[in-house]
């Protein structure tokens, strides 16, 4: 059975970009435009896997992490943050989540491909 | 002496103590005045010589009176006893010498009427005479009467008679005193059985035999008078008792104790010696017959019924008892009397001493207690108050000087309340200044609170803002690099998609795009903000500016299916500014307003007002979700309300520096979130050719 991944990116291109690098894999993926949403659709698609964009509407990346992490039923969830900014920058993402992986934009499709799959096989 | 002085300072100590506390309880005592003190003070010193008196002089005075008066009755009783011992004694001498009397043998041989007898006779009687014997007479063996002085009644024979028995085993014998068996001369002449007598008795010895008895019958008056020779005062008297109690000498009181009805007609072997409220003997006699000798001084009960102090002591040969006595009152009466008469003394001194120190103390405090109310008025503010005291004495001095100082005190007191008052002026005035430099302080302490809080917003903002900046320059970076390398690949592929192609270049294209507009605006604000940017002056049809730009942008609108339309008042007046930055403001807005609206439509108005154009640009947008006094930080740099969205946060901030360029103003209206926005700004009307 393929794994579900969850993209939240309110940046059009980005996931239009995500699509193009997951054609040809077994990776079915859904996509969310804020974080609130991302929340929402985690209870009726149950991904296995979340790449969040930082910088989004409504519930920013940090906050959606937060709450993720709070809800016993989804903590395990693997997330793979992704972003323009560097990881530097964003330090308190690593401080709610340990275990998160950072992709900084722009990324290939080799490096998605390598996070994607140390996060989930 | 040194325990009496601490007893004495123990009580006087106890009678401070006790003083204290009821000057502690009454207020009276509480000495709030100096005439108290000093009545307090005399009548504490008057009645100390008193309370010495009675704690120590008179307990002193009664233990010296007492110890005089036990070593009068010990010397009296013991000489007495002498007495008494020495006068039986010489009978004893007087029965022995008869005893020995040659005639005596021839007496007691031969019968009556010889020669011995007669001068034997002759001796004894005047012996009886000479000594006041009552009867002398001489018995042989047998008891039979062979001589006797006695012309009367005699007993012939006294063989039964103790006496007899003692002195013919060879005892010289003093009886005890007993009513005598015959009658003999009493006291009064007449003769009575059953007078009160004794008798002495001694063997005659003749050749070694004992051959008959002398015998004395002796006078118990005799005794008495003996007993009466040592005075002892008006209540005073020594008397003699036998062991079964009784008295056996006449009392002093004899006439009184008749009067009672106590005795008949003498107290000899009729009064017994008992208390008579006990019926028991009296203290001094139920001592005496225990057979010892000692005193009372504290007092007993005699035979009277009266409280007495005694001596007795036991003659053990006699078996006699000699009491001596006397009524306590006479004793310590006198004592009694002078404690009485000093008391009184004292107390009257007392009495004296206290109205002296009453009206002392009052003419002492009078002139304080004057000069105390002179000095209370002085001290409320009336200072018109002077101490009226001629006295020559000290009071006197006190007052001429209280005075001065009243004076002094009245003269420093008005110049410091005019001290004062100009004080208080000079205070006023400065409370003024302070207060005012107060108030401007407070504001500049508020103004830079103020501005440290902005300034840390400025900072938290700029922090916010090159990340904002960074985003809005990385993200198209992004994008381009990313689209390149993924059209590089895909290119390679075979057959091309296409659609795949002309998204690709739409996204490079966009995101170029958007970079440059993100450059330009920044280094837009940036030359608007050094001040080196130089607006142009020519007159400006709004009219035609709004109208151009509308149809700018219709397009724009229409495409994300927003209506864009420009509302004209009418022709509005020229205006006076650089046309195309007033047509950056004008694009600015609309730009926004479609960027932030998702249906509906944008609508321009234009309007004078006063000597202003008025021109806003309203929208059915999302509207603003800050409260209403944050809307000014729309028009900062960098600042975005919705970062996600597209825009480098310049805009506005880049309108609001035209428009303030323009001398005109820049703000927001907006009635809530998702009720849409409206923008307006004003520029000032060109002044006329006329004007």
């Amino acid at each position: 059975m393929s794994k579900k991944i969850l993209i939240v990116e309110d940046e059009q291109e980005f996931f239009f970009f995500y699509e193009m690098m997951l054609e040809d894999t077994d990776y079915t993926i859904v996509h969310a435009l804020d974080g609130k949403q991302a929340l929402e659709m985690i209870e009726t698609e149950k991904p296995d896997l979340i790449i969040l964009d930082l910088l989004l509407d409504k519930l920013p990346g940090d906050e959606f992490l937060k709450q993720l992490k709070s809800s016993p039923p989804h903590k395990d969830i693997p997330v793979i943050v992704a972003s323009s900014f560097s990881p530097h920058s964003n330090k308190t993402i690593f401080e709610i989540d340990p275990d998160v992986s950072y992709l900084e934009k722009p990324f290939t499709q080799e490096r998605l491909m390598e996070v994607i799959k140390r996060k989930i096989e | 002496m040194d325990s009496l002085l601490q007893q004495l300072l123990k009580h006087y100590s106890h009678l401070k103590n006790y003083c204290s506390a009821i000057a502690h309880n009454f207020h009276f005592f509480s000495f709030t005045s100096i005439k108290q003190k000093i009545i307090f003070s005399s009548i504490l010193l008057s009645t100390f010589p008193i309370f010495i008196t009675i704690v120590y002089i008179y307990p002193k005075e009664e233990h010296a009176l007492r110890d005089a008066l036990i070593q009068n009755l010990d010397s009296i009783g013991h000489k007495q006893s002498e007495f008494i011992e020495k006068w039986i004694e010489e009978r004893k001498a007087d029965i022995w010498l008869i005893a020995e009397n040659p005639n005596v043998p021839g007496v007691i041989y031969k019968s009556e009427g010889s020669e011995n007898f007669y001068r034997l006779l002759h001796h004894l009687k005047y012996t009886r005479d000479t000594y006041r014997y009552k009867e002398i007479f001489i018995c042989d063996r047998n008891g039979d009467l062979k001589i006797t002085t006695s012309t009367g009644k005699v007993i012939t024979n006294v063989s039964g008679f103790e006496f007899f028995k003692q002195a013919i085993i060879g005892t010289t014998y003093v009886s005890p005193i007993v009513p005598s068996v015959i009658p003999i001369i009493n006291e009064y002449g007449s003769l009575e059985q059953g007078m009160p007598t004794l008798f002495i008795t001694t063997p005659v010895i003749y050749e070694r035999k004992i051959i008959g008895v002398v015998c004395l019958r002796i006078d118990v008056m005799e005794i008495n008078k003996l007993m009466r020779s040592v005075r002892l005062g008006k209540t005073g008297e020594t008397y003699l008792i036998n062991k079964e109690g009784y008295m056996i000498s006449e009392s002093k009181f004899l006439s009184s104790l008749k009067d009672f009805g106590l005795v008949k007609q003498r107290t000899t072997l009729e009064l017994k010696l008992i208390d008579p409220f006990t019926g028991n003997f009296t203290k001094g006699v139920a001592e005496c017959l225990k057979g010892g000798s000692g005193y009372d001084a504290n007092g007993y009960i005699d035979y009277r019924g009266k409280t007495v102090l005694g001596f007795w002591q036991w003659l053990p040969e006699l078996e006699w008892g000699i009491i001596a006595e006397i009524d306590k009152d006479e004793w310590y009466g006198s004592v009694k009397k002078l404690h009485k008469i000093t008391f009184s003394i004292l107390f009257l001194l007392t009495l004296a001493v206290v109205s002296f120190a009453f009206v002392f103390g009052k003419k002492i405090s009078e002139p304080i207690v004057y000069l105390t109310d002179v000095t209370k008025s002085i001290s409320e503010g009336d200072f018109s108050k002077r101490v009226n005291i001629s006295a020559k004495d000290e009071i006197g001095e006190l007052s001429k000087s209280f005075n001065k100082m009243a004076d002094f005190v009245e003269e420093k007191t008005h110049a410091l309340e005019e001290y004062t008052s100009n004080l208080e002026k000079i205070i006023e005035e400065r409370t003024k200044d302070l207060t005012q430099i107060n108030k401007e302080l407070e504001k500049q302490s508020h103004d830079l609170e103020k501005a440290y809080k902005e300034l840390l917003t400025l900072d938290q903002m700029k922090d916010k803002m090159i990340r904002d900046v960074s985003h809005e320059l990385k993200s198209p970076v992004a994008q381009v690099q990313m689209a390149i390398d993924l059209w590089t690949k895909e290119i390679k592929k075979d057959p091309l998609d296409r659609s795949k192609k002309e998204r690709f270049e739409h996204i490079i294209s966009s995101s170029l795009q958007r970079l440059r507009k993100t450059i330009e605006s920044i280094l837009d604000l940036s030359v608007l903000e050094s001040g080196r940017f130089v607006f142009k002056k020519e007159p400006i049809q709004m009219d035609e500016i709004i109208h151009q730009t509308v149809m700018d942008m219709k397009l724009l609108a229409e495409k994300k299916g927003l209506t864009l339309t420009y509302h004209s008042s009418g022709n509005l007046p020229v205006t006076i500014g650089d046309k195309n930055e007033i047509s950056r403001v004008l694009i600015n807005l609309i730009d926004n307003a479609i960027k932030y609206t998702e249906s509906g439509s944008i609508n321009i108005y234009g309007k004078c007002k006063d000597s202003y154009l008025e021109i806003s640009v309203e929208d059915t947008g999302m509207g603003i979700g800050l409260p209403k006094e944050e809307y000014s930080k729309l028009f900062e740099r960098f600042f975005q309300e919705h970062p996600t969205m597209y825009g480098s946060g310049v805009g506005l901030a880049l309108c609001k520096n035209i428009v303030e360029a323009h001398k005109g103003r820049i703000w927001v209206d907006c009635k809530g979130i998702g009720k849409g926005t409206s923008f307006k700004f004003t520029l000032p009307v060109a002044p006329s050719e006329n004007s």
